[in-house]
């Protein structure tokens, strides 16, 4: 077990660095002048040159790929030219409220889509597989800012029963239960496409288990419903696992709409403003940190698949 | 009285197919029927259908009674305690039914949990050890820490057998149990029921397209095709070699094919080529192809160097 | 008269329908100019006369717009995924029929673009180029593009092992009349629905490109600029600015649904030729 993980833990580091090196290159070569973006179009030669040697633009691209990562290493990601501050500094914050809205999210993702997913399997013909096919349907095609938009009319300005916006932090006046209460509308409008898929996949996953070989010799041993139930949701998690870390990979990326709307000072909003001001630090950094996320949560699912399974152990 | 008496019985998959048509056949405590027949012959379908598992969309008619109980129309939560409890049931693919993410031991004591014959985990553990030595499992500490995929097929197989007969039931039915191991394996593990049979005074229906099991196991012979009952009788009686059934049918097999003379027909080529090219013998007869005794004494002695894996 | 073979098909596919032939019917059905209001008339809830679904913060007929809007939104929803389609495809077979090399460059260079988070790239995408509904296309396509090519790619792999490919290559079929005869009447149709269930998607990004002020420049009406225009009025009119948003969520429900039924009928035909 613990060398299976080593092993994948070794094998992350080259795909890091490909990413890495991508990001830079693909940030580097992104038509858009930061020199011009920060001194605007009438700003004199030398002011530019200074401004081109103080950030490195002068140098060759492999060179300040090495810097840059170099650097990084070290938590060091560069100086943003839209609000010069360290890139680092900007980025953790932004990082912190994100995991919280996902981890929020991925709360309820797992939940609903277990629950609908197993809903589905349970009966093949009957009217519940229909009601969750056509709710996961519907969870799917939400589009996060039209369920963030449509719930806030309902719940936070016709009904008055949630805040509307901002995050409150929980260490603040607060505590948890305001977090919380201003969690619930961003956490349900980043849930919804991600519920649906993970319910699709289980839900296609259980069934399949529900009526193989296994479940009938399970039957034919004595034991209940109940218990059949568990060992083929068991046997049926290792989809479950898969489509659980691509989602949440898609909830810590693609929660902007949600942050725009909720003022939730996140990294998908951070991202966002850094790219439309051409913040070319800004953006290697969250993309790298990004990145870097999703390859942590691949090996979280890798681990967490070696847990469920001992073929893949061995 | 008999053990387990089917009349009558008629199973239509969801298309209409007849996969059982109008089957009667009875099985007493502690005898052999075997369930001779080609694939698609409804042979698998009648077995499941004693089980209450005859599949989704299924329409059963008939009646199927164990040791006076009508199984046919029983609830659910009543079929759970026949199950398992009652019925042990071997498949034909181990490695598809075993749940391969549980280890053999825990499996066991869950067998023995869902039942009642243990109170408590440690119990169960316990328990599970002497059964995994009946079934000829030949360390079976390391077989109850095991997963299934850890084990050889004869290994599996027979670990499957110990979760059958855990319960400690009447009737042990075997789906073509070993079809899917090689022929020496094959041998033992058929020794192995025999056993069974005779030590826990088990009913044991199998049901195969392979003559020489056939042969090996059973008392009584019962020949499916297409669904109906071609023919019943004594083994002695249905499976004769071809000289004593009175000429050569030139199969150049040196007169060791079988005839099943009641229905006047050859089963091997009903069954066609899933056919074991082995020369078969007559029970009772020293088999030709498992070297070793056809009936080992100790039930623990059967296992051999060939089935321990790695 | 055609018979109705397939009930929940033809009721997904005029569900997907509607939005396309009301999109084509706008100058006919909107009651109004959609660019032009009057300050008095702002911000009315939907029912007031002369405007059946209120009007925005401009006095502007809301019907009208979302009318109209429907235009550059559809497009900006159908056209990348034709893109993709087409891109997808030839990149896939092209991928499949060729050696192990190209396949290899070809199969890594989509890894990366799919191992990129795909709103993150095509905001990425369309901030680099002038907003409108040229850049949003542009974006949508690269984001779409590698995820079909898998499609195509693994639809292609699947029948290259099939008899009668190699039946046809040992005949000394050449290469285009093999793709031309033998892999596109396999392969567009399974390309075709796979396509058929991003439009959703795709609509549902475009509108989210508009929304973050990267799509279509004001003051053309697109549904993903209006629920931006509409958001200051959420706390005093809520259902003003819950009218785009439902407008989106009810054309991609419509599209998915298409989508899948699709999907599951190409299933069931898969399986019964098997």
């Amino acid at each position: 077990m613990t060398r299976f993980l080593l092993r994948r833990l070794l094998l992350a580091v080259p795909t890091l660095l490909g990413v890495s090196a991508v990001v830079f290159a693909t940030v580097a070569l992104v038509p858009g002048d930061p020199v011009t973006a920060f001194l605007g179009p009438g700003a004199p030669a030398e002011a530019r040159q200074a401004l081109a040697e103080r950030i490195g633009l002068d140098r060759p691209l492999p060179v300040r790929y090495l810097d840059w990562l170099g650097h990084a290493l070290t938590g060091d990601l560069g100086t943003s030219t839209s609000t010069q501050r360290p890139v680092a500094a900007l980025l953790l914050p932004a990082l912190g409220q994100t995991l919280t809205l996902t981890a929020a999210a991925f709360a309820l993702v797992l939940l609903g889509g277990v629950l609908l997913g197993t809903l589905g399997a349970l009966r093949p013909h009957g009217w519940t597989r229909r009601l969750s096919g056509a709710a996961a349907t519907l969870a799917v095609s939400a589009p996060q800012y039209s369920v963030a938009l449509l719930l806030t009319a309902v719940l936070a300005v016709h009904w008055r029963l949630l805040p509307a916006g901002g995050t409150h932090d929980a260490f603040g006046p607060g505590g948890t239960g305001d977090l919380l209460r201003h969690l619930v509308l961003p956490a349900t409008a980043a849930a919804l496409v991600p519920l649906g898929l993970t319910a699709k996949v289980h839900r296609a996953a259980l069934s399949g288990v529900l009526a193989s070989d296994l479940a009938d010799g399970l039957r034919a041993r004595g034991l209940g419903r109940a218990a059949v139930l568990r060992h083929c949701a068991h046997n049926a998690s290792p989809a479950l696992l898969t489509i659980g870390g691509l989602q949440l990979a898609y909830l810590l990326e693609g929660v902007v709409f949600v942050e725009t709307l909720y003022a939730w000072p996140g990294l998908g909003r951070l991202l966002y403003d850094a790219l439309t001001a051409r913040d070319l630090p800004l953006v290697q950094g969250g993309v790298l940190l990004v990145a870097t996320a999703f390859v942590g949560v691949n090996l979280l699912v890798d681990a967490a698949h070696a847990a469920i399974d001992p073929r893949v152990r061995s | 009285m008999s053990l387990l008496a089917i009349d009558h019985l008629t199973v239509h998959h969801p298309g209409g197919t007849r996969a059982v048509d109008d089957v009667s056949l009875t099985l007493d405590a502690g005898r052999a029927l075997v369930l001779l027949g080609a694939s698609g012959s409804g042979k698998t379908t009648l077995a499941r259908t004693v089980l209450g598992l005859p599949g989704r969309g299924t329409t059963v008619r008939g009646s199927i009674r164990l040791g006076g109980t009508e199984l046919l129309g029983l609830p659910e939560r009543a079929l759970t305690r026949v199950r398992g409890r009652r019925i042990g049931y071997v498949p034909q693919d181990p490695s598809a039914t075993l749940d391969p993410l549980r280890r053999i031991g825990t499996q066991l004591a869950e067998v023995l949990r869902t039942h009642r014959l243990a109170d408590t985990r440690r119990a169960a553990r316990a328990a599970a050890l002497p059964l995994l030595a009946a079934a000829g499992l030949p360390d079976p500490e390391r077989a109850a820490s095991a997963y299934p995929h850890e084990l050889s097929g004869g290994l599996r197989q027979r670990a499957a057998i110990a979760l059958a007969i855990a319960a400690d039931p009447e009737l042990l039915i075997a789906d073509e149990p070993t079809t899917a191991l090689d022929t020496l394996v094959r041998a033992r593990i058929l020794d192995l029921f025999s056993t069974l049979r005779t030590r826990c005074n088990l009913a044991l229906l199998l049901v195969t397209h392979d003559l020489s099991a056939a042969a090996r196991i059973g008392d009584t012979v019962a020949v499916l095709d297409g669904g109906r009952l071609t023919a019943t009788g004594p083994a002695e009686e249905l499976l004769v070699p071809a000289e004593e059934a009175g000429g050569n049918r030139g199969s150049g097999n040196g007169g060791s094919e079988l005839l099943v003379a009641g229905a006047h027909r050859d089963v091997r080529a009903a069954s066609g080529k899933e056919q074991n090219p082995k020369p078969m013998a007559r029970p009772g007869s020293e088999p030709s192809a498992a070297p070793g005794p056809p009936f080992p004494g100790p039930l623990s002695a059967s296992s051999s160097a060939e089935e321990v894996s790695k | 008269m055609v018979t109705i073979r397939h009930p929940r098909t033809a009721l997904a596919a005029t569900a997907a329908l509607l939005p396309v032939l009301l999109a084509l019917a706008a100058p006919l059905l909107a009651p109004a100019d959609p660019d032009t209001g009057h300050l008095a008339d702002r911000l009315l809830d939907p029912g007031a006369p002369g405007h059946p679904l209120g009007t925005d913060g401009q006095g502007r007929d809301l019907l009208s717009r979302l009318l109209w809007a429907a235009r550059p939104s559809l497009t900006a929803g159908l056209l990348p995924v034709a893109v993709a389609a087409l891109a997808g495809a030839l990149i896939g077979i092209t991928a499949a029929l060729t050696g192990r090399a190209t396949e290899q460059a070809l199969l890594r260079t989509l890894d990366v673009l799919y191992a990129f988070p795909g709103v993150l790239l095509a905001i990425a995408v369309a901030t680099l180029l002038t907003p409108g509904l040229g850049a949003t296309v542009l974006a949508l396509s690269v984001v779409l593009t590698p995820a079909v090519a898998r499609v195509a790619f693994t639809e292609t792999r699947r029948i290259r092992t099939a008899e009668y490919l190699e039946a046809a290559t040992v005949s000394g079929a050449t290469r285009t009349t093999l793709i031309l005869r033998q892999v596109l009447p396999v392969v567009a149709p399974v390309v075709l629905v796979y396509a058929s269930s991003l439009v959703g998607l795709a609509v549902v990004y475009a509108a989210g490109l508009s929304f973050l002020g990267l799509g279509v420049p004001p003051p053309t009406p697109e549904w993903g600029a209006m629920l931006d225009e509409l958001r200051p009025a959420l706390f005093t009119h809520p259902w003003l600015a819950a009218l785009p948003a439902l407008v989106i969520l009810a054309v991609s429900v419509a599209f998915n649904a298409l989508g899948e039924t699709l999907r599951g009928r190409l299933g069931e035909g898969t399986e019964a030729t098997r």
